[in-house]
């Protein structure tokens, strides 16, 4: 092997690219360390020296492939938003294909006490998917004109959008199980179509949190910091900047109206329906406490204080 | 001049050479080093990372072409690459002449 080879061989170990980039890449610098190299020996080089300088002029192998690997995990870190925004739409359509066709009796018509807890349960899953979602989307549209990605950066996307598909995973399973339990109870249930429905909705989560598990968004590949000018894609994460400015605020608004909007979906009266408005009320405000700094929509004061830093407009 | 400092310009450089005729990546690093007299002298590697950048940007195309007895990836300037380095132009000239007024090397 010579040194060329054993050089391609460090570079290949370090990057953590797809298998088409990487052969891309390392033909590109085998064929430019040649060049070098052939140039410099007919300058009068040696050809063994000529091959060293041509690989010390190239770059060290590890900052090269620290390169190599930030931007690729900006462009991976770019298809979390599609994948999660992709799945959703499959879970809601299987979803719907599964409900709508049955009998028009409402889940807490035919279904029991257990299965419209469950049911309840799938739909906070559902909502905790949908503002990681809205997160994950956020930050992705407003670095997507940027040059340079920082590391940090892509590990949040990675999060958020992990948190967005098992979020939705556990929704599928809630609503599945939900609306399965339902048709169990039900003598004119449509199987043509709530089977097909279920299967879709649990195929399109458990894809989701595959391929979000395996992105490679390579967040320790830091790379120097391209600034770029704002424009109208970075306004979502000026919005959830509010969120995080005034969390309380935030969580005290958000809270009763979900539980409004859960009870008006209740079918039942006011009464019936206030304990799930509160238990929609106690969801938004426990998830807002345990995903809130994962989501980055507020700040873990005692992680912040343990740092000694200083919170933004503070 | 360090590759840090010249990072965040380097895609205008590239596109500006590119803007003479196609050319491979060490054909590129090398008109950059001399056009500038040696003063970008960065590792030569760190021109693909962002000749890559550039040309999912759309900036640049690439093909692959036999160069010299080799087979070598050649990059060329595309439509939309002539109208970003138009922008860059306009820009630099802006940032470039507030600097100098700022720092009080402006010929008046």
């Amino acid at each position: 092997m010579n040194e060329i080879e054993r050089y391609l061989a460090d570079l290949s170990s370090r990057l953590r690219v797809g298998r088409r980039h990487r052969a891309r890449i390392l033909a590109e610098v085998h064929d430019h360390l040649g060049a070098a190299a052939a140039h410099r020996e007919a300058c009068g080089e040696p050809p063994e020296a000529a091959v060293g300088h041509a690989i010390g002029d190239f770059g060290p192998a590890p900052m090269m492939a620290t390169q190599f690997n930030a931007a690729a995990g900006a462009r991976a870190m770019r298809r979390a938003p599609c994948v999660a925004a992709a799945a959703g739409i499959a879970v809601c359509g299987g979803f719907l294909v599964a409900a709508t066709s049955q009998p028009r009796t409402g889940v807490s018509g035919a279904a029991s006490l257990a299965t419209q807890l469950v049911f309840l349960a799938a739909t906070i899953a559902g909502q905790v998917a949908l503002v990681a979602g809205i997160c994950t989307a956020s930050r992705t549209a407003s670095l997507w004109r940027a040059p340079t990605v920082p590391g940090e950066h892509r590990a949040f996307v990675r999060r958020s959008g992990l948190i967005c598909a098992v979020a939705l995973g556990v929704a599928a399973l809630g609503w599945s199980s939900a609306l399965l339990l339902t048709a169990r109870r039900t003598a004119q249930r449509d199987l043509s179509t709530l089977i097909p429905g279920v299967a879709v909705m649990i195929v399109a989560a458990a894809a989701s949190i595959g391929a979000t598990y395996h992105l490679r968004v390579n967040p320790d590949d830091d790379d120097v910091v391209v600034p770029s000018r704002p424009d109208v894609l970075g306004l979502p994460e000026q919005a959830i900047g509010v969120v995080r400015r005034h969390p309380v605020l935030s969580c005290l608004a958000v809270a009763p109206l979900a539980g409004l909007a859960t009870m008006s979906h209740a079918e039942t009266t006011v009464l019936g329906a206030l304990p799930w408005g509160l238990a929609e009320v106690g969801a938004v405000a426990l998830a807002f406490v345990v995903l809130g700094p994962a989501l980055d929509l507020r700040r873990d004061q005692r992680r912040t204080r343990a740092a000694g830093v200083r919170s933004p407009g503070h | 001049m360090s590759a840090e400092q010249l990072k965040g310009h380097l895609d205008p450089l590239v596109l500006a050479i590119l803007e003479q005729g196609p050319a491979h990546g060490y054909a590129i690093i090398e008109s950059l080093r001399s056009r500038s007299d040696g003063v970008f002298d960065l590792p030569e590697g760190t021109i693909y990372p962002a000749l890559h950048r550039l040309e999912r940007s759309g900036a640049v195309t690439s093909r692959r072409e036999v160069v010299g007895g080799r087979e070598r990836r050649v990059y060329q300037l595309s439509a939309r690459g002539s109208t970003a380095l138009r922008q860059r132009r306009a820009d630099w000239r802006l940032f470039a002449t507030a600097v100098s007024d700022v720092l009080g090397l402006s010929p008046s």
